[in-house]
């Protein structure tokens, strides 16, 4: 267990009705293959079927990855019924250690219908490059510490499957986020 | 708060002043994480009332095993990265 301080993140709002929370973009991603954590593939054209919401980061992160989790939880009670039109992964920076069941564990601690991603690492990395994610390699891991440094962003994907928008740490606010969202599918 | 956690946290000063009541701690939290996770995150605001600096130099709790003090750090990427830090300072009159 560790003591973490200093962590205070700024609640930002869009500045008028017609502008985005988030940060707009416009990357084609690569193609790419994982497997969600009850062994369905994903794929790019999977990512066609629904607005989607996704993260990355590892289930033994004790500190950036249950808070982004716990906001996209927020973000979807924001959206009640209208949850149904988005798609939620988390996928995973440590495959060794986060095997299927144990994302489906971690992910639907926070929502039943959130999805945990794996894959070799190769894939994992195809696909964290097309979001710009990042995920440093870590020299000198403990016994007491694995901690792992990665990006801490949202990223929404519209239905043709590009990254549309990217909440990064000053913005991650569930209400503004979901109001994203609706006007995304709507 | 996170039942896995729910124990006891103690704080180890240099000075030891805990007692002496110049050091407070303000709103303990535990981050609760699913089960499948090992570690979480303890976090307070700890404010030096007195006119001595002192540091914070360890934690302990009855519920883990292992127990470090971190900063985390979120670079110009947006990459954040948690470091383990020997101590961290209290300077007199400051939380």
């Amino acid at each position: 267990m560790g003591l973490f301080y200093n962590v205070f993140f700024k609640s930002t709002h869009a500045q008028n009705e017609d502008a985005y929370y988030g940060i707009e973009d416009g990357n084609e991603l690569l193609n790419f293959s994982l497997t969600d954590h009850n062994g369905s593939d994903v794929n790019l054209s999977r990512l066609k079927e629904k607005v989607t919401l996704l993260t990355f980061g590892y289930i033994n992160c004790p500190d950036i990855c249950p808070m982004t989790l716990s906001i996209l939880k927020h973000t979807m009670n924001e959206l009640g019924s209208e949850e149904d039109n988005i798609q939620v992964f988390f996928i995973t920076i440590d495959p060794e250690n986060d095997t299927p069941q144990r994302l489906k564990e971690y992910t639907t601690f926070f929502h039943p219908r959130f999805l945990g991603l794996t894959g070799s690492s190769e894939e994992i990395e195809k696909i964290a490059e097309s979001l710009k994610s990042h995920y440093p390699d870590e020299d000198g891991a403990t016994e007491t510490n694995h901690l792992k440094s990665h990006t801490f962003s949202i990223y929404l994907l519209d239905k043709e499957a590009r990254l549309f928008l990217t909440y990064p740490p000053n913005k991650l606010n569930p209400r503004a986020i979901a109001k994203d969202i609706r006007k995304v599918v709507n | 708060m996170c039942n896995a956690v729910a124990g006891l946290l103690f704080i180890v000063l240099a000075l030891g002043a805990l007692g002496a009541e110049p050091i407070k701690v303000v709103n303990p939290w535990v981050r609760a994480v699913p089960p499948v996770s090992s570690v979480t995150a303890v976090y307070m605001v700890i404010e030096n009332t007195g006119d001595i600096d002192d540091k914070l130099i360890g934690v302990r709790t009855t519920t883990s095993k292992y127990s470090d003090i971190h900063t985390t750090t979120i670079d110009q990427h947006n990459v954040a990265s948690m470091v383990k830090v020997n101590y961290l300072p209290l300077p007199s009159g400051k939380s």
